[in-house]
This record gives C-alpha cells, sequence and structure tokens, in this order.
C-alpha cells in the first residue's frame, strides 16, 4: 500500500517495485487469456507502460491490485478488437510435432510437475479454457487462477458481482463438459 | 510477488449459490475439476526481460512518457488552429491534395467539354450535360476511393478519426465538385432566363447522379475500383442505349419528355436505397479486398 501511494506521487523506485511484483501474475493472466507466450510478454509490457502513465491518476491506493488486472484486460480487449479475432489457440500447445509444440509441452510438464501424461492433461485443461467464451473466460483466470476476490474481479472488469458470479457459475459449467467431468467421470 | 489461486472451497461456496439456475455438480466432482484445472500452469516470464523493461521504465518520469507528451503537443496543435473560412481551408486543402490536382483539372476539363458539344450538337437539347454529370461524378467517386492509391491508403491507416467519416467526408467533396460544376454548366447552357427550366434539368442529372455515385461508392468499398468504375459505365453506357429503343424504360428522361415526374421519383428512390446500401458498405474500409 506504501509502495503505491509513494509510486502514485512519481517515486521512479517504488514504481519499478510494483512492476517487478506484479509483472509475472500479470503476465500469467494475459498468457491463459491470450494462450501464447509471446503475446503475453508485449502484451504485459503494454500493461505496464499504461499503468506507468496512469499511476497519478489512481484515485484509490486500495484498490491497485484490480485497477491493474482492469488495464490488462482493456489491453487484451485492445488486441483482441485490433485483430479482429476471438481467441485462436496457438500452434506450439496443440500436440504437433513442431519444435515450438514440443516445447510447449515441456513447459507444461514443467509447469505441471509431472512427465509427459500430466503434460497432456495440462493441455488438455489449457485448450479447454480457450474454448469457453472471452467474457467467462476471463472470469474464471481472474478468480481461480489470480486469486481475486468476486469484489475484485467485478471491479477488474467494471461489472457487478453478481454478473461476476453467473460468468463464472457458466465457465465451471462449460469446462465440466469440455473436460468430460460429471456423469460417470 | 508470489502467485496464489483461489481455494476450491471458496469458489464452490460462490457457484453452488447459482446452482439452482443450470443444475447443479457435486463437491466432489467440483474438487476433481479444480484439481484438473489446477494442472495448467503459466511459464514464468524471463527474469533478464523483466530486469531491462523496469529499468528502461525508471528512464521516464512516472505519468509522463513520450506518449504523453506527444498528446499533449497534439493538443497544443489542435488549440492552435485558426477557425472560421481560414480553419475551413485549413480542413479542406489536404484533402484537396491527397486525391490529386489532376482530378479537379480533369473533371472540370470534361464539364467543359460536354457543355461545348451540347452548344454544339443543338439537337440533342441538354442530353449530353445530363448524361455526362452522373457519370463523371460515379467516376470520380470510384477513383477517389481507389485503394490502390499508396496516399489514400495511409491515411485510411493511419487516421484517429473513424473510416466512416473519412469516407463522407471525401465523398462530400468530391461530390461536392462535380455537382458544382455541372450546375455551372447548366447555367452556362440555358443562361437565367427561365430559371424553372435550369432547375429541371438540374434535377434531371442530380437524381441520377446520387444514384450512380452512391451505387459506385458501395462497389468500391466492397469490391474494388475497377468493378465499380466497369458497373457504372456499363450500367449508364446501356441507359443511353436504351433511351433509342421505344419501348423500353430509360432513366434518361429529360424535362417535358412523358413520364419525367415518374422516373425523377424512381430515381430519388433509388439513390436512397444506394447511399443505404454503401453507408452500409463503409465497414469494409481499410480491408483487403474479395474478388
Amino acid at each position: 500500500m506504501d509502495v503505491v501511494v509513494r509510486a502514485r506521487r512519481g517515486d521512479r523506485e517504488a514504481a519499478g517495485d510494483l512492476v517487478s511484483a506484479f509483472y509475472g501474475r500479470i503476465f500469467a493472466f494475459i498468457y491463459r487469456s491470450t494462450g501464447s507466450a509471446g503475446l503475453a510478454q508485449d502484451l504485459t509490457q503494454e500493461t505496464f507502460l499504461r499503468m506507468w502513465q496512469g499511476l497519478p491518476t489512481l484515485a484509490e491506493p486500495g484498490r491497485f491490485r484490480p485497477w491493474l488486472y482492469r488495464i490488462a484486460c482493456n489491453v487484451v480487449k485492445d488486441h483482441h478488437r485490433a485483430w479482429e479475432t476471438r481467441h485462436v489457440f496457438p500452434a506450439e500447445m496443440r500436440g504437433t510435432d513442431e519444435p515450438a509444440a514440443r516445447e510447449g509441452k515441456e513447459q507444461a510438464a514443467r509447469g505441471a510437475g509431472g512427465g509427459p501424461a500430466t503434460a497432456d492433461r495440462a493441455i488438455e485443461v489449457a485448450e479447454a479454457v480457450s474454448r469457453l467464451p472471452p467474457e467467462q473466460r476471463v472470469v474464471l483466470v481472474l478468480r481461480f487462477y489470480e486469486g481475486l476476490s468476486l469484489g475484485e474481479v467485478a471491479r477488474a472488469l467494471g461489472i457487478p458481482v453478481g454478473t461476476v458470479k453467473s460468468r463464472l457459475h457458466y465457465a465451471i459449467r462449460s469446462l465440466r463438459g469440455l473436460l468430460g467431468e460429471g456423469e460417470g467421470a | 510477488m508470489k502467485r496464489e489461486r483461489a481455494s476450491p472451497d471458496a469458489v464452490w461456496r460462490e457457484i453452488s449459490r447459482l446452482a439452482g439456475r443450470s443444475g447443479g455438480m457435486a463437491r466432489e466432482e467440483w474438487l476433481r475439476l479444480a484439481a484438473r484445472l489446477a494442472s495448467w500452469d503459466a511459464p514464468a516470464p524471463d527474469e533478464a526481460a523483466v530486469r531491462d523493461f523496469v529499468a528502461a521504465l525508471k528512464e521516464h518520469p512516472v505519468g509522463s512518457t513520450a506518449e504523453v507528451g506527444f498528446r499533449k503537443r497534439l493538443e497544443a496543435a489542435r488549440a492552435a488552429r485558426p477557425g472560421g473560412l481560414v480553419g475551413l481551408l485549413y480542413w479542406l486543402l489536404p484533402q484537396v491534395r491527397l486525391v490529386g490536382w489532376a482530378f479537379w483539372a480533369v473533371s472540370a476539363v470534361v464539364v467543359a467539354l460536354g457543355a461545348l458539344v451540347t452548344y454544339a450538337w443543338a439537337e440533342a437539347g441538354v442530353l449530353p450535360v445530363v448524361f455526362l454529370a452522373p457519370l463523371l461524378a460515379a467516376l470520380s467517386v470510384c477513383y477517389s476511393f481507389r485503394f490502390e492509391s499508396p496516399e489514400c491508403r495511409e491515411v485510411e491507416l493511419s487516421c484517429t478519426i473513424t473510416p466512416g467519416l473519412l469516407v463522407w467526408g471525401r465523398l462530400a467533396i468530391v461530390v461536392g465538385y462535380d455537382v458544382l460544376l455541372s450546375v455551372g454548366a447548366s447555367v452556362a447552357l440555358l443562361g437565367w432566363s427561365d430559371p424553372r427550366l435550369v432547375w429541371q434539368v438540374v434535377l434531371s442529372w442530380m437524381a441520377p447522379l446520387l444514384f450512380l455515385s452512391c451505387l459506385a461508392l458501395g462497389i468500391s468499398l466492397r469490391w474494388g475500383y475497377w468493378y465499380s468504375t466497369s458497373a457504372v459505365v456499363l450500367l449508364w453506357g446501356l441507359q443511353v442505349l436504351l433511351r433509342r429503343q421505344r419501348g423500353w424504360v430509360s432513366l434518361l428522361v429529360l424535362p417535358g419528355e412523358p413520364g419525367w415526374t415518374a422516373v425523377q421519383v424512381a430515381l430519388w428512390a433509388m439513390a436512397l436505397l444506394a447511399a443505404l446500401w454503401s453507408a452500409g458498405m463503409v465497414r469494409w474500409v481499410g480491408r483487403p479486398q474479395s474478388g
């Protein structure tokens, strides 16, 4: 909180500390929203550029985290709008035999802490999440993976808490079908 | 900062309250699903790249990067811009240059030649002008919306105003210029002795002019310059041919000829439909053309 206040007053060291502290989380959020590590790197930097510019306008330092995620959401939204595309999952996660695909699998396996079978399960989850409608996907990623509270998700997206809840509910219901969980599983 | 996931139990509490809406899910089932979701981890960013990025950011004061400075300069330039007639000229001149000086000169020469032919070919009455004005305006639209022009393309891709505004702005200038030329030619040929006749002649070419121009705009935006040029030349050429065939309905009817009013009404309706259709085509601005 103190760091945010100092950064808002123009302290570059404090602002730099904020970037270092949140970089990994914003990167992970954008990676899960776009499915591409390369794109996530570009959009994460764009997010922090906007944060750097907008810090003096941050009204409530206590709400820095949802404010930052809101910027990240807008950056991702602008990207999709600019390319007139909905989410397209990258080839590197699609189980081809290309070097990028192998690298993606190894990365997923390392992340999952297991071998190729564990990596395949992680890829299944990634593909299932990528098939969710963007508005449900972002709510799921913010709440489940990023650990934001329902109120923080609502502030980050500028929607009511009730809408966050219902989107989360529908996202999980869809995932249940996509991942074959449920009856007999 | 350590990354943390939401507790599956907390998420379960949140979603289970909504379960009645669309069928419930057992807690054990959700926990299995949550465990599977947790298996998808995101890669960590490159630490050296993050350090370099933070170091680069620190070179700029917080809240004031190069982009902010650029915006301020833009606002200052906007504030310093003159208003009134001089301001209008400031706005018009770049548009005029964008289309190209040759266009304005050639249009004027074509109308002057049309007026001369009309004057010399007394038997035809004012037909050449009525024929020429719509075709000239439609071809002007095709020319000014040709995407092969690098200047036009560059402006369309880099302008901060919407493509729609750009299209309508350029359309107003180009068609407005052709209308002015054609009115001038009509007045030069008929004089002011009978203003009613002048306005009837102007109306005779105005409706087909608007119809052909809107049609040309729509086709230009959707399919491209060559398709729109071919379509308007073919359509209007057929009108000239049809006029000689008795029994055919022609859109080229002069004041005083039978059916003038009915054809005028039909032409204005067609112009309106073409305008609505071409307005729908504005969304194709800047996209690669198909076909």
